[in-house]
């Protein structure tokens, strides 16, 4: 980066050239306009104000709504499985002490 | 944690929504992004265990939230080379650019290729600031310089040859 004054140098050097060159005075030109609609159109951007109530709503939602859990449904599952389990010991059991009684 | 996430919030949402608008180029859909993004990070805060910085992961976070919104929605990728129809779709999603009165900084946008697009509406959101440009799109701060020169000397070119056509001077 070179010191304000070289820059200041080289642009009186440049407006100097752009004050007898018609194509370099409007590139000048056009590069300060070009700025100058970027500066207007993007300089005060922001987050409106409803994004952080927004936010803070939908967070409070998630809050009160806690996720569904599988839990209830793998528990079921077991408790069924081994009462199946359990049904297919002892039946078998059953049924030969059945057969010893008749 | 509380606490941790407002200062994020105070910190960070116009940051968020500046580069969300970036790139989809439209302020509802920045708008949804950005809560989206809080959101997540909000979900993510108690994981998040400082081995990048804060900034460097919500920008992660809200890059990918914007590269999901711009495939869920199917909103143009500001290519020049666009067909025309979509083009057209694209100049529509461009209104939304034209804040402050100012419909030529739309117009001058149209005229870039893509990828300089979202590094010039960024560079001059964000006062500015090579750094902070390249630390919010993950980009070597040599890369967003070179963009934006290019950008700004190809449109300053292209204006200057309509003013001053060749041959007249």
């Amino acid at each position: 980066m070179a010191c304000p004054e070289f820059q200041d140098l080289l642009r009186d050097r440049a407006d100097g050239h752009a004050a007898h060159c018609e194509h370099c005075r409007a590139l000048l030109d056009a590069f300060a306009d070009v700025d100058t609609a970027f500066e207007t159109a993007f300089g005060d951007i922001s987050a409106p104000p409803t994004l952080a109530p927004a936010v803070r709503a939908r967070i409070a939602r998630e809050i009160r709504i806690p996720r569904p859990s599988m839990l209830p449904e793998v528990l079921d599952f077991i408790g069924w499985a081994a009462v199946l389990a359990l049904a297919a010991l002892i039946v078998p059991h059953l049924l030969l002490s059945l057969g010893a009684v008749l | 944690m509380a606490e941790d996430f407002e200062r994020i919030v105070r910190e960070y949402q116009d940051r968020i929504f500046r580069l969300a608008f970036s790139m989809l180029g439209n302020r509802a859909a920045a708008e949804e992004t950005a809560q989206d993004v809080l959101v997540r990070a909000w979900r993510g805060l108690p994981g998040f265990r400082a081995e990048s910085s804060l900034s460097t992961w919500i920008y992660a976070i809200t890059r990918n939230v914007c590269l999901t919104a711009l495939r869920r929605h199917e909103i143009s990728a500001y290519s020049l080379e666009e067909p025309a129809a979509q083009r057209a779709a694209e100049r529509h999603a461009f209104a939304g650019w034209a804040v402050a009165d100012s419909p030529d900084a739309a117009a001058l946008l149209e005229r870039l290729p893509a990828r300089y697009r979202q590094v010039v509406a960024l560079f001059y959101m964000q006062e500015k600031s090579y750094d902070e440009v390249a630390s919010m799109l993950g980009m070597p701060i040599g890369t967003v310089k070179t963009y934006l020169f290019r950008a700004r000397q190809s449109l300053a070119e292209e204006l200057a040859q309509e003013r001053v056509p060749k041959g007249e001077a």
